[in-house]
């Protein structure tokens, strides 16, 4: 097994947990996971997130050490890697620069593509794309404008429209990988290899 | 050849090359194909004896070489296998045991340069045929050589009298040899001066409890001031060094300006380390008056708050500030500061035992002996140990909030404190990088002066020594084992009186060198200078090599246009013959 002949220091028992001794590599190629290796679990990016300040089931840290165990389903299919708020603090107090925030987008990026995209992705893309606006306008608000004697002002996602298309983004969603089991998971570390 | 006169002589050698392949056990067999270069080199011109061994490093096999050579079948060797920077003095010596002078081996790296980093069979192969071939080419020019002998002045220059440089002088001074002890500051001692106490064995850094600046009773300090042997410049930096191994001329220059020539045969340097500026990290809020170093701490009366001179109620120390962090540049552990603080931590907690003392550590680095029993003592007493590094200190009053992760929880502590104390490691201090450029020392990554592995040292190159912090952090008792170590060393240097330099020397040609002085600025050794003199009437110009500078590492003759300079050992038609048999096999 690729898995037992690249990383034998992993005294887990791998068969009850499922881990994936290659996940660590999988993100360390993903861009911004590249300095993962670094972390020294010292928990300076949880002592500082103001997400873990109100919600101390979204710890950074933990994350870190989740995907350098190589729990791979049980990281990319859990929810709080989307809880990240991206204000950077972490990246900004990480004594060794893991750039923890980038490594959370890496993350991110590489569970959207394995089939775990962000709740509501999809909605929230369509929304984008055809309206050029998180919230769409409607009657309601060229109504209210017009009150205030403002020029009404129509939707013109044409340009919006084209970026969304040329990221990409509905492609990866739409032949998104089936969600990782074990076999996947061994599979991919072996194609990357 | 260039012989006096500078015109090349075609030599036709007649030599016997006896080349001996070792494959390190076998693991060369991996990589690379023995039997083929074997028989390969077997056809070469003057190659009389090739043998294959599994482990060259063993008496026996060694001894076979030695036969050899004492049967006169062989008179020059090259052995191929292992790296010249080990193993190179020690098959020199094999040689001279014999009786044949140790320039006449060669080595040939097959190991580290081919085997260890090839996978490809075929071409690590013939890399290895390559690399023998070249040395069988040099092998059959090279010329027996010997070294000049030199006198060693028979007393050191310690640079830097914290405590491992005074220790140096000490130890040198009890073998009977005179060091000047030359220090920036006012008094000796350095940062072990101030300590009032040093943990675990809960001495003082030099000796007692009180105020050390003003005691002169200290039993180092006395015997220090009294002793013939030693002689103390404080005030006084060094400004220049000039000179080699066993005779180094160096110019002392004080704060009032004057100047001292100094004549010594070596040079130990124990300029130490300084303390991280906490002030680099701004998350921790240094400026507030209420947050500290461990070494201000000492200081503090009674462990009192600064801003009030209350007793604190809470207090939180934050251990590695500045340590093991790549972003502050300093990637180390500095080793000492867990002891220190958790020292600290007890000293607060006995003298106020309703004080709550809280420890914030990423790992608790118990490394010294008698370091984990003291610890565990600390957590008996009621030390909180919270594990995960502080993320920020903020003042909300007249208090200060530490805010860090508690790991094993899993929960964010916000911790209202009335005193925190920042546990901060150790950096190369200013001047290091000017000094080791004045010495010709190697700097590693973090600028500390670079460690060479004491396993490997045995040939002196140039006299100088290192000792304590400037190796990198460490606490008193190893930086005195080091001043020790170093002492030892320069003292048997000392004690020689004389040594033979090693011939790997640049030599001058008289008749090629017009004087042009190109050679002179890339010598990184100051080893050249440009000279006239009267020959036959008329002035000509050429270069003077001093041959204690000079280390053979040959810039000067790679930069010479006109062959008037070259390193024996390592002579131009040695090189040609090497390229021209690595082009051969290819």
């Amino acid at each position: 097994m690729t898995r037992e002949s690249q990383d034998q220091s992993n005294t887990y028992d791998d068969e009850v947990l499922n881990l994936d001794p290659n996940f660590k590599y999988e993100i360390t190629k993903q861009t911004g996971g590249e300095k993962l290796l670094r972390c020294l679990q010292c928990g300076t990016c949880a002592g500082i997130c103001p997400v873990f300040e109100v919600d101390e089931r979204y710890d950074p840290q933990k994350i870190i050490k989740m995907a350098l165990n190589g729990m791979r389903k049980e990281l990319l299919s859990s929810e709080l890697i989307w809880m990240c708020s991206t204000c950077y603090a972490c990246n900004e107090y990480c004594p060794q620069d893991v750039m923890v925030a980038d490594l959370m987008c890496a993350i991110q990026n590489i569970a959207t593509r394995y089939g775990y995209p962000a709740p509501a992705l999809e909605d929230k893309i369509q929304i984008l794309k055809y309206h050029a606006r998180t919230l769409p306008l409607d009657n309601f608000d060229n109504k209210k404008r017009l009150k205030l004697k403002l020029p009404s002002i129509e939707e013109k996602p044409q340009d919006i429209t084209q970026i969304i298309e040329n990221t990409g983004i509905e492609r990866i969603l739409e032949n998104a990988l089936t969600p990782v089991t074990n076999e996947i998971a061994g599979a991919v570390s072996e194609d990357r290899r | 050849m260039l012989n006096d006169k500078g015109v090349e002589e075609e030599i036709k050698p007649d030599v016997k090359i006896g080349v001996y392949v070792c494959s390190c056990n076998g693991s060369f067999e991996k990589s690379i194909d023995i039997e083929p270069i074997i028989d390969h080199v077997r056809n070469f011109p003057d190659v009389v004896k090739v043998e294959h061994y599994k482990h060259l490093c063993e008496e026996e096999e060694l001894e076979q070489i030695k036969e050899d050579i004492k049967n006169e079948i062989v008179d020059r060797v090259v052995v191929a296998g292992c790296t010249p920077s080990t193993h190179e003095d020690i098959m020199g010596n094999i040689l001279e045991e014999a009786g044949l002078n140790r320039y006449l081996y060669e080595h040939a790296n097959i190991r580290e340069q081919c085997s260890w980093v090839h996978s490809d069979m075929d071409a690590a192969t013939e890399k290895a045929m390559s690399i023998i071939a070249m040395a069988i080419a040099k092998s059959r020019l090279s010329e027996p050589l010997i070294g000049t002998e030199i006198e060693i002045k028979p007393n050191a220059l310690v640079i830097g009298g914290g405590i491992a440089g005074m220790q140096v002088s000490l130890d040198l001074a009890q073998n009977g040899f005179k060091s000047y002890l030359v220090e920036r500051e006012p008094e000796l001692g350095g940062r072990t001066y101030g300590l009032n106490t040093t943990y675990p064995t809960s001495n003082c850094g030099i000796c007692c409890m009180h105020d050390c600046k003003n005691c002169k009773l200290t039993p180092k300090i006395e015997e220090f001031y009294n002793n013939p042997n030693i002689e103390v410049l404080t005030n006084s930096e060094v400004s220049k060094i000039d000179g080699h191994i066993g005779n180094y001329a160096a110019e002392v220059r004080n704060k009032i300006g004057d100047l001292k020539k100094l004549y010594v045969g070596t040079i130990i340097i124990s300029t130490g380390s300084k303390t991280f500026d906490p002030n680099k990290l701004p998350e921790y809020g240094y400026e507030n008056e209420d947050v500290v170093t461990i070494l201000e701490l000492e200081k503090l009366h009674n462990f009192r708050r600064p801003s009030d001179g209350k007793v604190p109620e809470t207090v939180n120390f934050i251990l590695c500030v500045g340590s093991r962090s790549e972003k502050s540049g300093n990637p180390h552990c500095s080793l000492v500061c867990c002891n220190f603080a958790i020292g600290q931590a007890r000293e607060i907690k006995e003298l106020y035992p309703n004080t709550n003392v809280y420890v914030h550590y990423m790992d608790i680095r118990a490394a010294y002996q008698g370091f984990e029993e003291f610890y565990a003592e600390a957590r008996d007493m009621g030390i909180n140990f919270v594990r995960g590094r502080v993320a920020k200190v903020e003042k909300i009053g007249d208090k200060l909030m530490v805010r860090a992760k508690d790991m094993d929880m899993g929960i964010l502590l916000k911790i209202k404190s009335d005193l925190v104390v920042l546990a901060v490691g150790q950096e190369p201090v200013e001047g290091t990088g000017q000094l080791a450029k004045m010495l010709n020392q190697e700097l590693d990554i973090e600028g500390f002066i670079k460690n060479i592995n004491p396993q490997y040292r045995s040939f002196e190159d140039n006299g100088i020594y290192s000792a304590g912090c400037v190796l990198g952090p460490k606490g008193i008792r190893h930086s005195i084992e080091d001043a020790k170590n170093a002492a030892m060393n320069a003292g048997n240097l000392l004690r020689k009186g004389r040594i033979r330099l090693s011939p790997i020397k640049s030599r001058v040609v008289d008749a090629n060198c017009d004087g042009c002085a190109y050679c002179i600025d890339p010598c990184l050794y100051n080893a050249l200078t440009l000279i006239e003199y009267n020959r036959s009437g008329a002035i000509k110009k050429t270069v003077e090599r001093n041959e204690g500078k000079c280390r053979g590492c040959g810039v000067c003759a790679a930069t010479c246009p006109k062959k008037g300079i070259y390193v024996s050992h390592y002579r131009p038609e040695q090189i040609s013959a090497m390229i021209d048999a690595a082009l051969e096999v290819a």
